[in-house]
């Protein structure tokens, strides 16, 4: 509680948000502003009376994400200064950086300190997946001209939270569904319950199903290959293998790019031509062999015993860690694209 | 149709001398991964991977039915053997339990008599 | 068919010289009840007992439980196949003691179950902590097979039934349910605008301890059929099904299927209840392909444009429960699936073992994975070990004071398939 008896919420931004700077600042690292910045004004109108916005803490992007570990620790630690009720972090919207780096830090501040927590992203947020079972994360739009309504939904859960009330279903909520499963007691049994879905279901009525399937993408398998000996093969690697250096820098998570590379004069990758990007798995095998993740090398040698008509002779890289569904739909349609164009008539995809 | 048994249970070799088996003596889920091998290597899966209604990771013991043919990988099978080692890992116990004598052998038994259902259909 | 059941409403019970009832109180006359269930050659003894709501009592392991009924018009006896000579039951009248059931007891294996709190936290999760109960605990001959103690378990609970049953012959019922429906000719003429709607009814049927009886034949073995909502409600189908208590439908469950109490209730109403259709859940792949295909076509041919299906058990048959949908939907016919969820005790892992996207109409009677904690219980009728192996126990599920933490998978009905109680898996 502040002097004035009100609640003390402190809210995590973004360099951007925290009006630090854009891109060129992502590397600043944690430090505290008293009061509400940018956004957090926002948010103290919807607070009222009942809480304050005591401190801001704005970390850069990019710091989060190369030091993952460590940021969150000194992030936390300001936190814990703060004498704080709750944790307010983002709205993130479609960031995919600015969401993981929000979910890292509600994570840890309602782990470690027990502290309510809410946040706000987009549906297809990495940080939404990683980190919706978690913390709550308010249902955003994917950009900041839906900072009102946000900031509105995210108070009303978060008191909720700090008053330890009971929370209701997502739809009522506005969360994103956490995937968690609690029994209750229902008015009606489930034979009644299942008439009633029936017959709604049969008069074409609206109708919510009380158990919804896993989210399948099921692709069908294209026919396969008449003649292998004659088929053009190319190689595309979610693992993240690049030329040594990464010359395209694709980010370690949450890629934005994918590269196309060169294998011309090639039959053998090695520590000192290629390396991975991926920061989600131990590098140090794909490192010293990076044929171990993109398999030139045997590829090669069935081009020459002649079972593989023969190789495109580039390859295609992106990182999968924490790379959003629909990102890694259109590097997929970019790449399958350039396949067509080239002629290739069939892929080994590896991923890790 | 051809069909060679994949086993764990002790009573299952006893009683049936004469039918193809692969028995060994290892956990569940190393039988479910041996399983999932001879799947891989074209088998198809002739009964359900779990069994009953009782916890799959607490099962010692489990016989499962393959096809001796092999017709390449039949993806509805390997779909059983993959969906059946998830459910198993997500059922286990952090520490495996420490079963009575007579509770293994009444586990042996149900095991053995889910097996039966299945022999007279194969 | 048409099948009244006269219930006659027991408001307590009581151990007397006589069985009968007076003013809605069973007499039981226990020693020549005793004598009569200890008639069978595997058993040393029978135990009986009584457990009333709100009493501090716990039953565990429970096998079956049975409501009392007695035939006093038309065709066929109680429990035909096992208790009545094989003949059709579902017309005429059978009186029904209701509000109470025989609760049959006995480990015929190191890891049953089956808890039923009379009171406190776990009363809410199972329907018979509202029954008044009749509880048989039998005493095998040492080393009997656990087949013949099954069946010898079984025997003695349908038997109890029919004993209780037949003091209501001559009472007048303080009411009286019909339930009727024609057949399918009949009912799309005379509701030609009502959704035609069937119902998949699927049993429990893998072998030892997983099976179930129609007309005293092991389900296993038959293709899916047809049967008259009617036989249900009058006990053709028996439980011979001991694993997992939360989710298995007992014969209680059985006489009382509320999916087909509710269909015939908005019979003509809002829809024309076409019939029912019995599938099993067998071993083999073969066997699920085949019957799944099968009871998906009597579906279609009796003309159904919507249906719904209920489980029962989960694991393996959740593979049934897929195919079913699956092929319905495939033929156009709408469907609802009725399943439990077995989602870890954190609620956050994946319910079902089998999935399909054409599965969006289903309705979750709970995860049944959720943990409770049960405070002890004065009485324990029954054996409290077996709290530590059944199957929603856990190593240490006991503790000193004996209060027992568990899932409520080891609660007898407490996340029936049938959807008989109201609990409800939602997500959060």
């Amino acid at each position: 509680m502040t002097s004035n008896g009100k609640l003390r919420i402190v809210h995590y931004l973004n360099q951007f948000f925290g009006q630090i700077g854009g891109e060129e600042m992502a590397g600043t690292t944690p430090r505290v502003q008293p009061g509400p910045v940018g956004p957090g004004l926002a948010l103290q109108q919807a607070l009222g009376n009942s809480a304050e916005v005591v401190a801001t803490i704005i970390c850069g992007d990019n710091y989060v994400a190369d030091n993952l570990e460590q940021a969150s620790r000194e992030i936390l630690a300001l936190i814990s200064e703060q004498n704080a009720d709750a944790l307010v972090a983002g709205p993130a919207f479609n960031a995919g950086r600015y969401g993981v780096a929000c979910g890292i830090v509600g994570q840890a501040a309602a782990r470690e300190l027990g502290m309510p927590v809410i946040t706000g992203m987009y549906v297809e947020n990495p940080g939404a997946e990683l980190y919706r079972k978690d913390i709550y994360i308010i249902a955003t739009e994917d950009s900041a001209r839906g900072m009102k309504d946000a900031v509105g939904v995210m108070v009303k859960l978060l008191m909720k939270l700090i008053r330890q009330e009971k929370v209701g279903s997502p739809e009522e909520e506005g969360y994103l569904p956490r995937g968690i499963r609690f029994n209750s007691f229902a008015e009606e049994n489930g034979a009644k319950r299942a008439v009633n879905m029936l017959l709604a279901k049969l008069k074409g009525e609206p109708f919510t199903t009380e158990l919804p399937m896993p989210d399948f993408d099921r692709v069908t398998p294209n026919p396969p290959l008449e003649n292998l000996s004659k088929a053009k093969i190319a190689l595309v690697t979610s693992g993240g293998i690049v030329p040594k250096g990464n010359p395209d820098r694709i980010e370690s998570s949450s890629a934005s790019k994918y590269g196309k590379y060169s294998l011309e004069g090639l039959s053998d990758l090695t520590s000192e031509t290629h390396e991975t990007a991926h920061g989600g798995y131990d590098p140090v095998y794909a490192n010293q062999d990076p044929d171990r993740v993109l398999p030139l090398d045997v590829v090669r040698d069935l081009v020459k015993e002649g079972v593989i008509g023969e190789l495109h002779p580039y390859h295609y890289a992106t990182v999968g860690n924490g790379t959003s569904v629909a990102n890694a739909a259109k590097y997929g349609a970019a790449i399958a694209a350039d396949l067509k164009a080239a002629g290739v008539d069939a892929v080994i995809l590896t991923s890790t | 149709m051809g069909f060679f048994l994949v086993t764990n249970n002790p009573l299952v070799g006893g009683k049936y001398p004469n039918l193809t088996l692969d028995s060994f003596d290892g956990s569940l889920i190393e039988l479910l991964i041996r399983v999932r091998n001879y799947v891989h290597m074209g088998h198809s899966l002739l009964t359900h991977p779990l069994s009953g209604s009782l916890k799959p990771g607490r099962i010692p013991y489990k016989t499962i039915a393959l096809s001796c043919s092999k017709n390449g990988l039949d993806l509805l099978s390997l779909q059983y053997i993959e969906n059946s080692i998830e459910v198993s890992r997500k059922t286990a116990l952090p520490e495996p339990e420490s079963c009575s004598e007579e509770t293994l052998s009444d586990y042996a038994v149900v095991d053995l008599s889910h097996l039966e259902a299945a022999l007279e259909a194969l | 068919m048409r099948l009244e059941l006269g219930r006659i409403n027991i408001t307590d019970i009581r151990f007397g010289e006589k069985t009968e009832i007076q003013q809605g109180v069973l007499v039981i006359n226990d020693a020549e009840l005793k004598v009569l269930l200890a008639d069978d050659p595997n058993l040393v003894g029978v135990d009986l007992d009584l457990a009333k709501p709100g009493e501090d009592v716990r039953i565990i392991p429970v096998k079956d439980v049975i409501e009392p009924r007695c035939k006093v018009e038309g065709p066929g006896g109680v429990f035909p196949g096992f208790i009545s000579k094989v003949e059709t039951v579902g017309s005429g009248r059978t009186h029904v003691l209701s509000g109470m059931a025989v609760v049959t007891t006995g480990d015929i294996v190191g890891f049953q179950e089956g808890i039923i709190d009379m009171s406190g936290p776990g009363a809410d999760y199972t329907p018979f902590s509202k029954t008044l109960n009749l509880v048989v605990s039998i005493t095998p001959l040492e080393g009997l097979p656990q087949h013949k103690h099954e069946h010898a378990v079984r025997m003695v609970g349908l038997k109890a039934a029919a004993y209780l049953g037949s003091a209501a012959v001559d009472l007048t019922p303080d009411q009286v349910e019909i339930f009727e429906l024609g057949n399918f000719a009949e009912n799309a003429v005379q509701y030609p605008t009502l959704p035609k709607v069937a119902y998949l009814y699927m049993l429990q049927t893998q072998g030892l301890l997983h099976d179930t009886y129609v007309y005293g034949v092991d389900a296993k073995k038959i293709l899916p059929s047809l049967i008259s909502p009617t036989e249900v409600m009058d006990g053709a189908i028996v439980s011979g099904n001991c694993v997992s208590a939360c989710d298995k439908n007992t014969t209680y469950h059985h006489q009382n299927n509320p999916v087909i109490r509710e269909l015939l209730l908005q019979h003509g109403k809002e829809l024309c209840f076409h019939g029912v259709v019995i599938s099993n859940e067998n071993v083999t792949l073969a066997d699920k392909i085949r019957s799944s295909d099968y009871a998906a076509k009597l579906v279609k041919m009796i003309g159904a444009e919507g249906a719904i299906v209920s489980e029962e058990g989960f694991g393996n048959p959740d593979t049934d429960l897929i195919m079913n949908c699956q092929k319905l939907e495939e033929m156009g016919i709408k469907t609802v699936l009725i399943t439990d969820e077995y989602a870890g005790r954190d609620g956050a892992s994946q319910s079902l073992a089998d999935a399909t996207t054409l599965a969006d109409a289903v309705i979750s009677v709970g995860n049944a994975n959720e943990v409770i904690e049960l405070p002890a219980c004065k009485k324990v009728i029954g054996n409290l070990k077996t709290a530590e192996i059944i199957a929603g126990g856990f190593s240490g599920a006991l503790h000193a004071d004996g209060s027992i933490k568990v899932e409520i998978q080891a609660i007898t009905g407490s996340t029936n398939e049938l959807g008989f109680s109201k609990l409800r898996g939602e997500g959060f």
